[in-house]
């Protein structure tokens, strides 16, 4: 059986000065296809490092990380950007957007990155901002709307390339409760119609308690898993 | 789900157009970003333009005046003369000798034999040295100018035929002479006049020790513009100017004309071969003006230096705004990154902006340089046309030139952007996110 994310003894080290700061103190855990899950903790707990590192946008020290099966670390820059953009989709806290492009033109952007046809990038952007609530936003700047109509872009933008995986990192930090909780409603939406895994970084427990998992992180290690354990060999 | 390895390939060229496509074009239309996007394209597009624009304005003036002093020379004098090998020796007045010289090279035009020295002409007023010249008026026409520039008959063939002294009582006939129009307004003489016409060298007479006279006629005046020639010289007959050097049979050279005086230098040596034989040697009409031509390239060479300077100031300002832009973007180009934009792809995105800033910057300074010199050309602006007589300032537009100085504009302003280009390839993508969304 493929898990979206297995990760066996994973490990992140950063060089501080003289010494070293261990953000990552080997971490295990199993993610299916399809799951939706928060992980929270304090700040410093080390659950941004393991976003970023599902996210292959760092290397880890040590320890086995796959997505889908395979490892996002394997090969190239140009290999890693590749198997980012055809298998991860981000949503960051804030400034997610370009400013200098419309919605639509952020949400093609992905897809440009894969180099399909510009025709093709549109009408798909065009039916996902749609989606999210945002069909008569096309031609507004991220400038032009507010935190959450972007937050809705940057959901649409994460799943233009199908991910498999779906990172947010905080992202109704910035927002109001109403914002928030139809952020949240959307993340639960992509994640039922979608059937694309969504790993959800938050600080607000109320939103993690709504979720089917969730993963509490302190000092570098998992500390409490609420979904059913999955022993992998 | 998922997998689009396949479809990404190696320069992901959509995204870059794109984004490009934006950042250097559409940008500035939106209200928002219009004052980035001027200071990030406009200025350093403006800089390097500004440099082509006057590289081509300047140039192709210093080319024209250049030229027309060339062609003022050229238009005078013949392209070569054939003289002695050494020493002050003369060549043997022959056919032969002629038709050798025509047959050295398919680039010559004609040949004429001319005679030349010193001299003193004394009017009735005061004496002048002159530099005498005695020419061959059928053949000289072919091989010079000259006529062009005499005041009143335009023709050498004036020399053939005695003239007629004016205020001579009775009326009597004497050689023709052409003087310059300086030398001869210095003289107090003008066409009609009698003067005579001094050896150097005194030789031994019935009344002892006497330089040689010849009374001659003034038959036209040269008019040239150029003071070498209208102050000093004096061209009479080929045969008048062999009897007063006492040179009959001999020639002081001969004089070529080619069709390509520009380049004639190229056929100097292989001709200088041919003509040791014969103890001649061939002199081009460079050697004689080396030092001019010499002080010409230097200038125009500073000239080159200092414009391609004022290009590489343009070219840093792409590096300075592109530093700039990396700076203010980086966030936007960790996205990017996020989404799978490769670290090579950024680079390329950078290294193509400054080359298109290049391009951009090329065109639009070519277009005003070339507009600029229309106007200089054609339009009668007395600041212009005071610095050169009155006339038009002369242009030469050397398209080879400009085409070294596109390209290597647009090379320098793709290697200006080598450095943001590397400068966004090392951003931190997990610091650059993390730094503003803890």
């Amino acid at each position: 059986m493929t898990f979206a994310v297995e990760i066996r003894n994973l490990c992140k080290d950063y060089a501080m000065g003289d010494g070293v700061l261990s953000a990552l103190k080997g971490v295990d855990l199993v993610v299916r296809n399809g799951e939706l899950l928060a992980i929270t903790g304090e700040s410093g707990s080390g659950k941004s490092t393991l976003l970023h590192l599902l996210g292959a946008l760092d290397t880890p020290t040590s320890g086995e990380l796959l997505i889908a099966g395979q490892s996002p670390f394997a090969g190239s820059d140009k290999k890693v950007s590749q198997f980012r953009n055809g298998h991860i989709g981000f949503v960051f806290q804030h400034n997610n957007l370009l400013p200098e492009f419309d919605a639509l033109e952020n949400v093609m952007m992905p897809a440009l990155i894969a180099e399909e046809r510009q025709s093709d990038a549109r009408k798909r952007a065009e039916q996902l901002l749609q989606r999210v609530g945002l069909g008569s936003r096309l031609k507004h700047f991220p400038g032009q709307m507010s935190g959450g109509e972007q937050q809705r872009v940057a959901i649409a933008r994460a799943l233009i390339n199908n991910p498999v995986l779906l990172l947010a990192d905080e992202p109704s930090g910035n927002l109001d409760s109403r914002n928030a909780q139809n952020i949240h409603t959307l993340f639960a939406e992509v994640n039922a119609e979608f059937k694309t895994t969504v790993v959800v970084v938050t600080h607000n427990a109320e939103f993690a308690r709504s979720l089917p998992r969730r993963i509490e992180m302190r000092d570098g290690r998992v500390v409490s898993d609420s979904g059913e354990t999955c022993k992998i060999s | 789900m998922g997998s689009q390895d396949a479809k990404s390939a190696a320069l992901q060229s959509k995204a870059i157009g794109f984004l490009l496509l934006r950042y250097l074009i559409s940008s500035w239309m939106t209200r928002r970003t219009r004052a980035s996007a001027a200071v990030g394209v406009f200025l350093p597009i403006l800089g390097v333009g500004v440099g082509v624009c006057c590289f081509t304005v300047i140039l192709s003036v210093m080319g024209g005046f250049v030229e027309s002093l060339k062609s003022r020379l050229l238009g005078l004098e013949s392209h070569i003369e054939i003289v002695v090998n050494e020493g002050f020796g003369h060549v043997q007045a022959q056919q032969s000798t002629l038709t050798f010289i025509r047959g050295l090279s398919p680039e010559i035009i004609d040949v004429s034999p001319f005679q030349k020295g010193d001299a003193i002409i004394q009017s009735q007023n005061r004496p002048a040295t002159v530099t005498l010249l005695g020419v061959e008026p059928s053949s000289a026409k072919k091989t010079t100018s000259y006529d062009k520039f005499l005041q009143f008959e335009h023709n050498l063939e004036v020399l053939n035929s005695d003239q007629v002294a004016l205020a001579m009582v009775p009326e009597a006939k004497f050689p023709p002479i052409i003087l310059g129009r300086e030398l001869a307004n210095m003289m107090g003489v003008d066409v009609g006049d009698r003067v005579t016409l001094l050896s150097l060298t005194p030789e031994e007479g019935p009344g002892g020790l006497a330089p040689r006279q010849f009374p001659m006629v003034i038959a036209d005046v040269l008019s040239t513009g150029s003071p070498v020639h209208d102050n000093k010289l004096a061209i009479v007959g080929l045969k008048h100017a062999q009897l007063f050097y006492d040179r009959d049979g001999e020639w002081a050279g001969l004089q070529v004309k080619v069709k390509n005086p520009i380049d004639v230098d190229k056929i100097i040596p292989d001709m200088n071969v041919k003509l040791k034989e014969l103890g001649l040697r061939a002199k081009p009409w460079t050697e004689a003006n080396k030092a001019l031509l010499r002080a010409l390239k230097l200038e125009r060479l500073g000239m080159s230096f200092v414009l391609y300077m004022v290009i590489l100031v343009g070219c840093f300002s792409i590096t300075i705004t592109l530093v700039l832009a990396v700076k203010r973007k980086s966030r936007e180009m960790a996205i990017l990154r996020a989404q799978g934009f490769q670290r090579n792809s950024l680079g390329i995105l950078y290294l193509t902006q400054g080359l298109l800033i290049g391009i951009l910057g090329v065109a639009w300074g070519l277009c005003l340089g070339l507009l600029l010199l229309l106007v200089v050309q054609h339009a009668p602006l007395p600041l212009l046309t005071s610095a050169f007589n009155g006339k038009p300032l002369p242009v030469l537009i050397n398209w080879i030139d400009i085409l070294y100085v596109c390209v290597g504009s647009i090379l320098l302003a793709g290697i200006a952007a080598v450095w943001p280009a590397l400068e966004v390839m090392r951003i931190d993508v997990v610091q650059t996110l993390s730094d503003r969304n803890e």
